[in-house]
């Protein structure tokens, strides 16, 4: 008959260290000295690590948890970074361990938490390694399980740090490789092909409601992880159907503006030469702008004419001049245009009533000199573009909104190190 | 709650801002004219640039 041991004193430093993992763990590492001890050699002394720093985990060696319905108690710490091109990332595993279940790992990367348990039904193919991905042409695949798991990333861990128990003989510095791969669409879990001490496959979800179980401090995840599932943030139908009332409104109130607008009335229509030299037209509206247009379809040449315009009570609104001029060139793709034919005078009435206008041609080309002029008024000019320009920020606002899911995948992906350059 | 509200305000503004600009035509009206408009200058090259005052 064997006795079931609760704690033992370390071999090297003699602090008291609970014993909390079942039969197959084989190292223990105090978490007061750094020592290594053999759990299958009476707590023999391996090595003892010198300066390791405790990780940032809200979790600690004995809390107990139900996870699925099974309660699991985090015997073991370990602590890993990845190195790369000097970025580095961290993460802590914390060891579970349940009687009746065995062991399972509890992830704590970027805030996120995740439950990592070995796959005993490896899917078809050959193990994956770092070297086999270096080597594909287009991402690698594996199926398991009725799903095709598709290549994620490699990472290239080192152990930082380590305590409580273990089922394998961790040791500061450690390194290995692991190959994750991931389902296409919703996610759901990740694929790992671990290269370390030995070859093993891990299925790992994501595991949002480990600190309540384990009675933890609540963590703070930053960014989108891999494994993170798309909830629609509370509110997004409503914002949703919102900007797209508000985007409608504004076009319609946009229409509304420039259908309200005055009609366009010839004021003149004929040769430069024959403009009368005084001009009239009614405005019955002062709130909105008037606007005088010029219009002639002149081809390479150019034409200039005065403009003096006075209100009813003989208040000088304009004193001023227009110039149209159209020039253009070339074919097809290298074709050119500059100019308009048209030009306007647009100004705020100040009183209702008539209007008088004085017009000549100024410097007028030859060519242009023979070429039709048509002069309009409006009375009644809003401006759609302001409204024009709201639609478009509401219009934004509505594809953000609507996007939320896309932004979410592509921000699963963005961490993925597969590139078209691995083509090569 | 709140965030719905500030959204709803925000854009009603919004809306009710441009669509009196747009009404109103504000940004329209050229700079030479006006009350007590007077030339300044010359159009010059007839290329059609617009006087200001």
């Amino acid at each position: 008959m064997t006795g079931h041991v609760s704690s033992i004193n370390c071999t090297n430093c003699g602090a008291g260290l609970e014993v909390l993992g079942g039969g197959r763990v084989t190292t223990q590492v105090c978490g007061y000295c750094g020592a290594r001890l053999d759990a299958n050699d009476a707590y023999r002394v391996l090595s003892v690590h010198a300066a390791m720093y405790r990780p940032d985990t809200p979790f600690k060696l004995g809390m107990k948890g139900l996870v699925d319905g099974v309660e699991h108690t985090i015997i073991g710490i370990a602590g890993y970074v990845e190195r790369w091109q000097g970025s580095e990332w961290y993460w802590v595993d914390h060891m579970l361990y349940s009687p009746t279940h065995g062991y399972a790992w509890l992830t704590l990367e970027d805030g996120h938490t995740l439950l990592t348990r070995k796959v005993r039904d490896w899917p078809r193919g050959p193990f994956l390694t770092s070297r086999e991905v270096e080597r594909a042409e287009t991402r690698p695949t594996r199926e398991w399980r009725g799903k095709t798991y598709v290549y994620y990333a490699t990472s290239s861990w080192i152990l930082d740090y380590v305590e409580g128990e273990f089922t394998w003989r961790p040791e500061k510095g450690q390194r290995g490789t692991a190959v994750s791969l991931m389902p296409k669409g919703k996610a759901s879990d990740m694929l790992t092909f671990a290269d370390g001490e030995e070859r093993e496959i891990e299925v790992t979800r994501y595991f949002p409601e480990a600190t309540a179980i384990f009675g933890a401090a609540p963590s703070a995840p930053r960014g989108v992880h891999p494994l993170q599932p798309y909830v629609p943030k509370e509110g997004k139908r409503f914002y949703g159907l919102w900007f797209a009332a508000m985007t409608v409104a504004a076009l319609v109130l946009a229409m509304l503006v420039a259908v309200t607008s005055g009609e366009r009335i010839t004021l003149y229509e004929g040769q430069p030469e024959t403009i009368p030299p005084e001009m009239t037209f009614d405005v019955s509206r002062v709130s909105r702008p008037v606007r005088l247009e010029l219009f002639q379809n002149l081809a390479q040449t150019w034409a200039e004419y005065e403009m003096s315009l006075t209100d009813p009570v003989g208040t000088r609104i304009a004193e001023t001049g227009r110039g149209i001029s159209y020039y253009y060139g070339g074919s097809g793709e290298d074709a050119w245009s500059e100019g308009s034919r048209y030009s306007s005078l647009t100004f705020q009435p100040t009183v209702p009533g008539t209007y008088v206008l004085l017009m000549e041609p100024g410097e007028v080309q030859p060519l242009a000199g023979r070429v039709p002029l048509r002069l309009t008024v409006q009375e009644g000019r809003g401006r759609a573009l302001w409204l024009l320009i709201a639609a478009g920020a509401f219009a934004m606002a509505f594809l953000w909104t609507l996007s939320s899911g896309w932004r979410h995948r592509s921000a699963r992906w963005k961490g993925s190190d597969w590139t078209e350059e691995d083509d090569d | 709650m709140f965030m719905r509200l500030a959204v709803i305000v925000v854009s009603l503004s919004l809306l009710g801002g441009s669509g009196y600009a747009s009404w109103y035509g504000w940004g329209a009206v050229d700079r030479d004219t006006g009350p007590g408009s007077m030339r300044t200058g010359s159009t010059g090259g007839g290329f059609g640039f617009v006087r200001v005052k």
